[in-house]
């Protein structure tokens, strides 16, 4: 009877054992998902700042953190992907970008509507968990002669 | 009931009892070596994020301030600034240290506010920046205007208290002017658990 005791009180403790293990390994996956996660949010925000489609420049020279608002404006018109004559260009950039939505909103000196970059939202966007980053950046209206520069953020979800 | 039955009955009850102590330490043991082992193997989360946000935030924003139209008259927010530490006056704000802090108050707070984060912005002229707002944009000593914003109690009394850190590297900006070079510094604030 003792030993059957004994054994019993064994196995229980080896369940628990496991049951605390898995639950350790688990944590341990979601925490490693959710920094390959943000590494991945991260790399798309340091590709949407450098892209030399769409970055501003005076005299030539490359002007940092700056988007043109004209060439945002073609570049999000050329990569729709509900035009259908957008498609290889979409998924061109769909590599880079894959599962988010990247908008910039100006702000100063005045609000306006944001410009949608690309928009490659999970349909179901309700449920999906996102990192959100935000990054003040120039924006510069190149039709102007004076007074050029105005600020917008740029926000780009990515979804994990 | 004999008196030599009685005797062992007691004798065997206590072992018992020593037993239970036993397996009751046994338990603790095991269970503070799972919490130890738990508390070894999970590291604090992480910071890939937050750390790229904090450590590039402050400097671009300072960055884009700067070039920025400044809404007044076709000048940009370098040139507001310049007049502000000249004391000269510009032909929309007769203040234009006034009319930098309103701007930047509502464009910090579309940024950084948006982003729940603390903040402390400070101009001056000195090689040290200022702990209050009285000290901001001195030159010999005489205070010439002041530019001084913090937000979330972001400020030197809570942060000699320990409640905030300012570990990141803050944003630098700095204008050349008459009176000497203007600093403006924006910095993050982090709060001390």
């Amino acid at each position: 009877m003792e030993s059957v005791m004994i054994l019993i009180i064994f196995f229980i403790i080896v369940v628990l054992g496991f049951m605390f293990y898995s639950r350790i390994q688990q944590g341990s996956i979601q925490e490693m998902q959710r920094q390959r996660a943000e590494e991945n949010a991260v790399a798309i925000v340091q590709n949407m700042l450098y892209m030399p489609e769409i970055q501003c420049s005076e005299k030539s020279v490359m002007i940092d953190i700056c988007f043109d608002i004209y060439k945002l404006d073609a570049f999000s018109e050329r990569i729709d992907p509900r035009v259908s004559a957008n498609r290889n260009a979409f998924l061109f950039y769909q590599q880079d970008f894959g599962d988010s939505m990247i908008q910039i909103r100006p702000i100063f000196p005045d609000q306006k509507d944001p410009y949608l970059i690309y928009n490659n939202t999970p349909l179901d966007d309700a449920e999906q968990s996102f990192i959100l980053t935000s990054i003040p950046v120039s924006l510069k209206d190149p039709t102007k002669r004076n007074t050029k520069y105005s600020i917008g953020i740029l926000d780009v979800k990515v979804f994990t | 009931m004999m008196p030599g039955k009685a005797a062992g009955s007691r004798g065997l009850r206590r072992k018992a009892q020593l037993e239970m102590i036993g397996i009751a330490i046994v338990v603790v043991l095991v269970v503070l070596g799972f919490l130890f082992v738990l508390k070894a193997i999970s590291g604090p989360p992480s910071e890939t994020h937050s750390g790229f946000v904090r450590s590039h935030i402050t400097q671009d924003l300072l960055n884009t301030v700067s070039i920025s139209d400044a809404d007044c008259g076709g000048i940009d927010m370098t040139e507001l600034l310049k007049a502000c530490a000249e004391r000269a006056t510009v032909d929309c704000a007769p203040d234009p240290c006034q009319a930098f802090i309103t701007y930047m108050e509502d464009i910090l707070e579309q940024t950084l506010g948006e982003q729940r984060l603390a903040y402390r912005l400070r101009a001056y002229i000195s090689n040290s920046p200022p702990a209050t707002s009285s000290e901001s944009i001195q030159e010999n000593g005489n205070q010439i205007g002041s530019i001084f914003i913090t937000a979330r109690g972001c400020n030197q009394t809570s942060i000699q208290r320990g409640y905030y850190s300012v570990g990141e590297k803050p944003g630098l900006l700095v204008i050349p002017t008459n009176v000497g070079d203007l600093k403006v510094m924006l910095e993050i604030c982090s709060r001390v658990y």
